[in-house]
């Protein structure tokens, strides 16, 4: 499978690696997102995408039973070129998708949305609604709630990043003898 | 398995340290350590000490973790030289090892030695937490590279250094740090034991401030495991 990537894809990559989220442990923060994400939409599955070099990465994940796949396959590939949602209603008639091992195969997708979020200017992957049987777009309503949760993902990212450098800072604080 | 074991001249000994868990007289938890027997400096005989004989003393921990764990149901944390998990393949024979580890032990990485780059590493944290272990960051306050270690890898444990509660009682300011330390690791999701306890009123204050895991002289010294073993509980607090 081909797909779109940026020109500065290297150094988003770079900045996702250097985040240490990537194989980090469950964080029920996320968790609820995604499952709020399940019962605001009524999708099968909802997931928080990283996108990797060669992988998206789950950050967390609810419907499905893995933590990651193979970067070609991932729709957040198209996702993280914009800072839109990036939807496909029926992946099975769509030219781009429909020979993609995950809408030919399990879990055979057919729904996919996606709202991007980044870190630094570095889109780092999205948070995705995906279900098995095609669906009609989102309406404004639902594309204010997808593109909000998206934000606060990203806002947590940034937060937690936050919090652990002032807890490594303030270790160095407490050891100075004043 | 024995509570001692020979590489080449030298002869281990492994001892038990228990921590205090505040709340909770019932749990043994507590640290594994070991010692070169003589005048041998641990530190520098570790350092230099080759891969198979580490992978060896590793075998032998989880053995005695086990053994712990059936006779006083502990909870057991072992030290790991970050030189074994340097590369991937040691990395692979690591986990391979700890698969067939029969309890749950926590894993301590020290600071004061460099980890593998943190994509490989927190790969390598995952698969120890997906075999059911933990790992901790040990002597966090120590090195320089407990910065990075705290902001980028995934440890599911910070071991706080006696370093960082050196002088807390005569200086407010450190208090105040403490206290802001304990609550940022809280929000993190980190469990954390403090290190090298040996005063009453910073043990308050500690507990006041949010901590509830302490290893120390003013509760427990690490005691012989040939000694342990040959009994039926492990020692009450001193």
């Amino acid at each position: 499978m081909t797909y779109p990537i940026s020109a500065d894809d290297a150094e988003r990559v770079a900045k996702l690696q250097s985040l240490g989220i990537l194989d980090s442990s469950p964080d029920q923060n996320f968790d609820r997102i995604v499952r709020l994400c399940q019962d605001i939409f009524g999708v099968e599955i909802a997931t928080i995408s990283l996108v990797d070099s060669e992988r998206q990465w789950f950050k967390s994940v609810v419907g499905l039973d893995v933590c990651e796949t193979d970067r070609d396959v991932a729709f957040c590939n198209y996702t993280i070129m914009g800072d839109e949602i990036f939807e496909v209603t029926d992946a099975a008639a769509h030219p781009d998708f429909a020979a993609n091992a995950l809408v030919s195969g399990p879990p055979h997708i057919r729904y996919y949305a996606g709202a991007p979020f980044a870190f630094d200017g570095c889109r780092l992957g999205a948070v995705c609604l995906i279900d098995s049987q095609p669906r009609n777009a989102l309406d404004d309503r639902g594309r204010a709630i997808l593109t909000g949760l998206a934000a606060i993902v990203e806002r947590e990212i940034r937060v937690q990043r936050m919090l652990r450098e002032s807890v490594a800072m303030l270790a160095t604080i407490v050891k100075t003898p004043e | 398995m024995e509570s001692w074991l020979q590489v080449g001249d030298v002869r281990l000994d492994a001892y038990f340290q228990r921590y205090h868990v505040e709340g909770d007289e019932l749990s043994v938890v507590g640290e594994l350590l070991t010692k070169p027997a003589g005048d041998i400096a641990p530190q520098s005989y570790f350092s230099q000490l080759p891969l198979g004989d580490q992978f060896e003393i590793l075998q032998w921990h989880l053995g005695l973790s086990s053994q712990m764990a059936e006779q006083f149901d502990a909870s057991i944390s072992i030290n790991v030289h970050n030189s074994l998990v340097e590369h991937e393949k040691d990395r692979n024979r690591f986990l391979e090892i700890l698969s067939a580890a029969t309890v749950p032990v926590l894993l301590e990485f020290t600071e004061d030695y460099p980890m593998p780059v943190v994509e490989s590493s927190n790969h390598f944290l995952r698969e120890i937490r997906e075999l059911g272990h933990r790992s901790a960051l040990d002597d966090f306050g120590t090195g320089h590279n407990g910065m990075s270690l705290l902001t980028d890898y995934d440890f599911d444990v910070v071991k706080i250094d006696r370093s960082l509660i050196a002088n807390l009682m005569s200086s407010p300011e450190r208090q105040k740090l403490i206290k802001l330390l304990s609550q940022f690791l809280d929000v993190l999701g980190k469990d954390r034991v403090v290190e090298g306890i040996e005063d009453q009123d910073v043990y308050r204050y500690l507990v006041e401030a949010g901590f509830t895991s302490f290893q120390g002289f003013l509760f427990h010294r690490p005691e012989p495991l040939a000694k342990l073993l040959s009994e039926t509980s492990v020692g009450a607090e001193s």
